[in-house]
């Protein structure tokens, strides 16, 4: 009875325990991550009466928890992917919605802006319809200002919910490691409290929510848990959890880096693709960030494109038009405290190479320089050295005050291109609505050709076909650099390119050499050189199709100065030297002032060693022929050699100061003959101009040299002297200036002599010098050559710019050395020759010649056939009908056409111009890039709608094990009671029994 | 298979909320008759919606084109018509003028009205359209085409440009005619056997003169360079007429290609109502099913049965 009764007993406690956890399971229907509990029970031991088991009963063994580990993991991936969709479909249809929007989108704005600059186009001379235009550009810059700004505030949004999502990470794991922490008190799985588990089991669901995770779980429950896959950055391991950080770069939204412990020892973290935070980078980096940068471009190319048609045109004013937009970007400079300079000005100079990067400048004394640091990548470039700024990557920055060493700068630039966008004109008149220049014929015109001028974007000149520029020899006129050219009189050796400002072009030729330059015109304007045979002529215009194949060659210009040169130009062919302006900067109590005196220095020069000819023959010989050259436009006599005579420097001094009263420049001369004191040869002897100096025996120091040398001035007509350097100077002695020095050995087979010259006769050089300048030309027989007899190198000068590309020839046998120097390139003075009037006279049917209004100077003469279309600077003229003889048409600016619409008509075809990557115009590129934006949002949608399925599958999985169904639980209940009742009847039978026993009487 | 409660009550409210969202988008759509009610609904179809919307923009910008070029060439047209009318008296007073019986006196009567007559042209030449614009002036709108230079003579003044409007995709059409063509100069031989250009007013001036000065020969060589004159005017409104014509021609093939966008626009963006509807109506039934059938099923309970 006893058993009976402890059986009994011990089943209604089980049943009661079964009872509750059923109870527990309704209890928690709709409790989030409960998992279904089920109570276990078991057999007692039974005890062994003789040869047989009684059995004692069942026991409550264990409540499990209803879970499978497979399910769980599966709907942890299957609810990262999922999530990883939703940002990016919600951020990509507003991307969509704000670009694509019929009133908000740059659509209609660009579509408004063209149907004005259309209208526009159809009156130019309309104010209103100029307002109007003003208006719509207006609404056009602010329409790409607000959508950047709406761009702007997408990528702020995301960025602060990427900080929102890495923070509850942060928090989940945080309270992770505190469950694994609770865990950890127990040895065993199954000895740990259900609700333990469950809450764990939570958390990695909502962290999973946030991004894919990889978990692993100990035999006890604990587990680890990393970022990614199971080779990611850890972010749980035991009871230690480590904080996950954001880092956003502000110039590119595209690039977010992740980063475990942000504030301990900064460890890269993996890369995050799913989940809530990589749906949100990768809509930055592949959907937000290559949109805003398209839309930039988009901003630039625009902008670019109308300003460059705008700033070509002509405004109502006749004035030449502006930029109509600008793009500017907004800086932010901030700077450590005790910086001298408050005050930076940032400029975009070159749009095109400015990147948006933000930079740290510092100024460095040592190096005399700005050092600039790109933030993002770390760059170092050192500045050209200017205390006062720089130009890095497209801007132009400059401080007000001069830099301290070691000042710093942090450049942030603030605003995208997009954002800057802004009108620059406000006046309706600024517009340029006209073309440049215009083409009438002249209404003494008996011809009735009609005639049409057009702009064509290429050149039709594009530059000579052979001769390198001149920059390829380097800006070094000297002789040392000279570069040796082989005369051709087919292809031109070296082409000045336009806008080269104050070119000089130096040739080196021997005293018998026949090489000369020659300087021609594209159009055969012979401009400096010699005269020329008509064969020459036709081969110097045949061998280079940069020569216009109709023109004629023209010598009306060669050589010619003032106002009867080709286009006015200051061209020398020659030797020219010119008075200088020297500015003195006066000096106050504050330094060096701003306040200079001038003093203008005459011309000066010096030649190299003239000529040393000694005339052998019977009759004098002319060194120089005369009226070969010209000085300061004075013919020069004849430069004449006595027989038996030798020439020298003080004889060429002489004839040049015999026109002295005519050319102004007074010539000198000097012998000099300079001596390094380690060459002087202390065991030979010399003698000078056939005086031996010394007493006949061997002198020991330089001065002692110099002493003998002096002693025989009165025979030898040299003095020397020791120069602070140590070297012994020989020259002539006072009346005998520039007369020839013959040095020679009383040893007759000595090649040397004391002073350690060869022993030979030494001529000196010229010094020329006049008030205003001393220039060389050649007249009718005079050649380079005749320079060089005076010691004088040949050069080709152009004082100014040059406004078109001339071509240099190298004529004559043989090859000479050819140097140059050159300014600065003037491509303002090149652009404003484009505009310079010029009128097509026709001389016959069949020929007219182009005619510089400004100098009259006569460009081209050309042949002409019925139907051709004149080319000149760009521009294209094209007649309908035939012009005759004595017609006349000018080509002059458009300044009061404002009824001309040319230039509105090239803005208004940007519309249809493919301007983006060459294929796409501006509103195509807009719609594709809305729609390369919706079709990823599009993706999304369908990727979303997919997971969502397997989602609900891994849901419906899990919940088939842990989930709690009421019907099941009512079922358990009633069959718990029922047990609980028959096991409450085993008490009953066990008293029952109990009652029988005692009542035995 | 075991379905969870909590389970049985998620699903029925998400599918619930699902199909009421659909109802709501189809009412929205019906209630401002388009197709999408935000561009991300369908980015592919605003995407199209926009292209549509700007050739439909780019054919109005034409249509205003074509409307100041009519209006342009109708003052071109009137001032024309009345030169012809006046050269057309100019000439018969021309050949009045040289008939040998007239005297002296007559022809003094006929170049007052030829004088009255070449300032009515003067007038006509430097005729301005509506914004005020000269019209013969070439692109020198604000420049008064015919007025004396610095010599006193009567000259063109305007430049020779064309203005081109663009009226559709392909085409542009001549806005102006210079006045150096309208009112044209014609070459007259010189006694030395040169020749030389007269321009129109001094034709007219010459011929005035002739008739005061009673210059009969110069009369007779008027009346052949008088008739040149009008000639050209004649070319003149040839011309304008053709380009009338182009303009109208234009505009009929302007409003067609106009009609055809908005046809595509409207069925890119407008709604199909009776299809509309009929979704609506099926939507709502599957809501309403969805919402009868949530209500038995969660009515069931085990529960209920254990008594």
């Amino acid at each position: 009875m006893a058993d009976i009764l402890s059986i009994g007993a011990g089943a209604t406690q089980l049943y009661r325990q079964a009872l509750s956890t059923v109870s527990n399971n309704i209890a928690n229907l709709n409790t989030v991550g409960y998992s279904r509990q089920v109570s276990e029970t078991s057999e007692n031991s039974p005890s062994q009466q003789g040869t047989v088991f009684i059995g004692s009963g069942a026991r409550l063994d264990n409540i499990e928890r209803a879970y499978d580990e497979f399910a769980e993991s599966s709907l942890r991936d299957s609810s990262s992917q999922l999530s990883t969709q939703q940002p990016l479909i919600n951020y990509a249809n507003r991307v969509v919605d704000i670009m694509a929007s019929q009133s908000s989108g740059l659509s209609s704005a660009l579509d408004q802006f063209f149907a004005a600059a259309s209208a526009l186009s159809a009156d130019p001379a309309s104010i209103n319809l100029r307002s109007s235009f003003l208006r719509d550009a207006e609404g056009m810059a602010s329409r790409f200002r607000e959508l950047s700004t709406q761009l702007g505030a997408v990528e702020n949004e995301t960025r602060e919910s990427i900080e929102t999502q890495v923070g509850a990470l942060n928090s989940l794991t945080q309270q992770l490691a505190f469950v694994n922490k609770e865990l950890n008190k127990k040895l065993t799985l199954d000895s740990q409290p259900p609700v333990l588990l469950d809450q764990r089991d939570r958390i990695l669901r909502q962290m999973s929510e946030i991004t894919k995770i990889h978990v692993a779980e100990s035999p006890s429950g604990l587990v680890t848990a990393r970022l990614g896959g199971s080779a990611g950055s850890i972010l749980v391991e035991g009871k230690v959890s480590y904080d996950l950080g954001a880092v956003f770069d502000d110039v590119n939204p595209g690039r977010v880096d992740l980063i475990i412990e942000p504030y301990g020892d900064k460890r890269v973290a993996s890369t995050v693709n799913s989940g809530m935070l990589g749906g949100l980078i990768n809509f930055r980096t592949q959907t937000l960030a290559p949109a805003m940068d398209s839309f930039d471009h988009l901003a630039q190319t625009l902008v670019a494109e109308v300003n460059q048609i705008h700033s070509s045109g002509l405004d109502a004013r006749g004035q030449r038009g502006t930029d109509l937009f600008a793009i500017d970007p907004v800086f932010q400079v901030t700077a450590p405290a005790g910086n001298a300079n408050a005050d930076i000005t940032i400029s975009v100079v070159k749009p095109d190479d400015f990147a948006y990067a933000s930079f740290k400048m510092t100024w460095v004394n040592e190096q005399n320089s700005w050092r600039i640091e790109d933030t993002a990548t770390g760059a170092v470039t050192l500045a050209a050295p200017s205390a006062r700024g720089f130009e890095y990557a497209g801007l132009s920055v400059t401080v007000a005050t001069p830099a301290v060493d070691g000042e710093t700068f942090y450049i942030e630039p603030i605003s995208r291109p997009a954002g800057g966008m802004r009108l620059l004109q406000s006046d309706p008149f600024a517009i340029a609505t006209a073309e440049t220049m215009r083409v009438m014929g002249s209404a003494s015109n008996i011809g009735e050709a009609k005639v049409t001028l057009t702009y064509a974007p290429e050149p039709a000149f594009d530059g000579f076909e052979y001769g390198a520029s001149i920059f390829a020899l380097g800006n070094n006129p000297s002789q040392d650099a000279a570069q040796l050219v082989k005369a051709s009189d087919l292809t031109p050796a070296f082409v000045i390119p336009k806008g080269t400002d104050q070119a000089n072009v130096m040739l080196d030729v021997p005293y018998d050499s026949n090489l000369t330059f020659q300087v021609m015109t594209s159009n055969g304007v012979h401009v400096l050189g010699h005269t020329l045979s008509a064969n020459e002529q036709v081969r110097m215009l045949s061998g280079d199709s940069g020569f216009s194949a109709d023109s004629t060659y023209s010598a009306n210009y060669l050589n010619a100065t003032g106002s009867s040169a080709y286009l006015d130009l200051d061209l020398t062919y020659g030797f020219l030297a010119r008075d200088v302006e020297r500015k003195d900067w006066l000096v106050d109590s504050n330094g060096i002032s701003n306040e200079y005196t001038t003093t203008t220095l005459n011309a000066a020069a010096t030649s190299g060693d003239v000529r040393l000819q000694t005339n052998d023959a019977a009759v004098a010989v002319d060194l120089i022929a005369a009226n070969s050259l010209q000085l300061n436009g004075v013919s020069l006599s004849a430069l004449s050699l006595a027989a038996g005579s030798t020439s020298s420097a003080a004889q060429m001094a002489t004839w040049l100061n015999s026109a002295a009263a005519n050319t102004n420049v007074t010539a000198s001369a000097q012998t000099i003959i300079e001596v390094d004191a380690e060459n002087i040869d202390f065991t030979q002897q010399v003698k000078i101009n056939g005086v031996l100096i010394g007493n006949g025996g061997l002198l020991t120091s330089t001065a002692a040299l110099a002493e003998a040398i002096n002693a025989k001035t009165a025979q030898s007509n040299v003095v020397a002297k020791v120069t602070y350097d140590g070297k012994l100077q020989i020259t002539n002695a006072a009346g005998y200036e520039g007369e020839n020095i013959t040095l020679s050995n009383p040893n007759g087979s000595a090649v040397k002599n004391a002073l350690g010259q060869i022993n030979k006769t030494y001529v000196g050089q010229l010094q020329l010098e006049a008030a205003g300048e001393i220039r060389l030309t050649f007249g009718a027989a005079g050649v380079p050559a005749d320079l060089a007899t005076l010691g004088l190198r040949t050069g080709i000068y152009v004082n100014g710019p040059v406004t078109e590309e001339l071509a240099v020839f190298v004529t004559g046998t043989g090859s000479a050395g050819v140097a140059a120097g050159f300014g600065a390139p003037n491509n303002e003075a090149a652009k404003q020759s484009l505009e310079q009037p010029f009128t097509i006279q026709f001389s016959s049917a069949n020929q007219y010649s182009i005619v510089d209004d400004a100098t009259g100077t006569v460009v081209a003469t050309r042949s002409y056939s019925a139907g051709d279309e004149i080319k000149h600077k760009g521009f294209v003229i094209a007649f309908d009908g035939n012009p005759i003889a004595g017609d006349v048409f000018a080509v002059d600016s458009n300044s009061d056409g404002i009824g001309d619409n040319s230039n509105m008509l090239k803005i208004v075809a940007l519309q249809d111009k493919e301007l983006i990557d060459g294929s796409r115009t501006l509103s195509e590129a807009y719609i594709g890039l809305v729609s390369v934006v919706g079709s990823k949002a599009a993706l999304a949608t369908i990727s979303r709608d997919a997971l969502q399925v397997v989602y609900d599958q891994a849901v419906e999985a899990k919940d088939q094990i842990s989930g709690v169904s009421l019907d099941e639980e009512a079922a358990q209940l009633i069959r718990f009671q029922q047990a609980y009742q028959a096991s409450a009847q085993i008490i009953q039978v066990a008293s029952k029994l109990f009652d029988s026993i005692l009542s035995i009487r | 298979m075991k379905v969870s409660t909590s389970q049985i009550f998620e699903r029925a409210m998400a599918q619930m909320s699902a199909q009421q969202s659909k109802v709501a988008n189809m009412q929205t759509q019906l209630a401002t008759g388009k197709q999408i009610i935000r561009p991300s609904d369908n980015p592919d179809q605003a995407g199209l919606i926009q292209r549509l919307s700007t050739a439909l923009n780019r054919q109005d910008s034409y249509a205003s084109n074509l409307g100041a070029l009519t209006s342009r060439l109708k003052a071109e047209e009137s001032a024309l018509m009345t030169t012809e009318n006046i050269m057309q008296r100019v000439r018969e007073l021309a050949v009045q003028a040289t008939n040998d019986t007239l005297s002296t006196s007559d022809r003094k009567i006929i170049a007052t009205e030829v004088k009255a007559l070449r300032n009515e042209l003067l007038s006509l030449a430097n005729t301005q359209d509506v914004s005020g614009n000269y019209v013969f002036a070439g692109s020198m709108a604000r420049t008064k085409p015919f007025a004396e230079n610095a010599q006193g003579t009567l000259v063109y003044q305007g430049d020779s440009n064309r203005i081109m409007v663009d009226i559709s995709d392909q085409r542009q059409m001549q806005l102006n005619r210079p006045g150096s063509e309208v009112y044209s100069s014609i070459v007259r031989e010189t006694a030395g056997g040169t020749s030389e250009r007269v321009g129109f007013f001094s034709v007219l001036d010459d011929f005035s003169a002739a008739l005061d000065n009673n210059n009969t020969a110069q009369m007779q060589s008027s009346l052949g360079e008088i008739s040149q004159l009008t000639q050209n005017t004649a070319i003149a409104i040839a011309d304008v007429g053709s380009r009338m014509a182009m303009a109208d021609f234009q505009t009929d093939a302007l409003n067609d290609v106009k009609a055809r966008y908005q046809q595509l626009l409207s069925n890119a963006e407008d709604l199909d109502y009776a299809s509309a509807i009929t979704q609506l109506t099926s939507e709502m039934m599957s809501l309403e099913a969805g919402q009868s059938s949530f209500a038995k099923i969660s009515q069931l309970s085990l529960f209920d049965y254990i008594r």
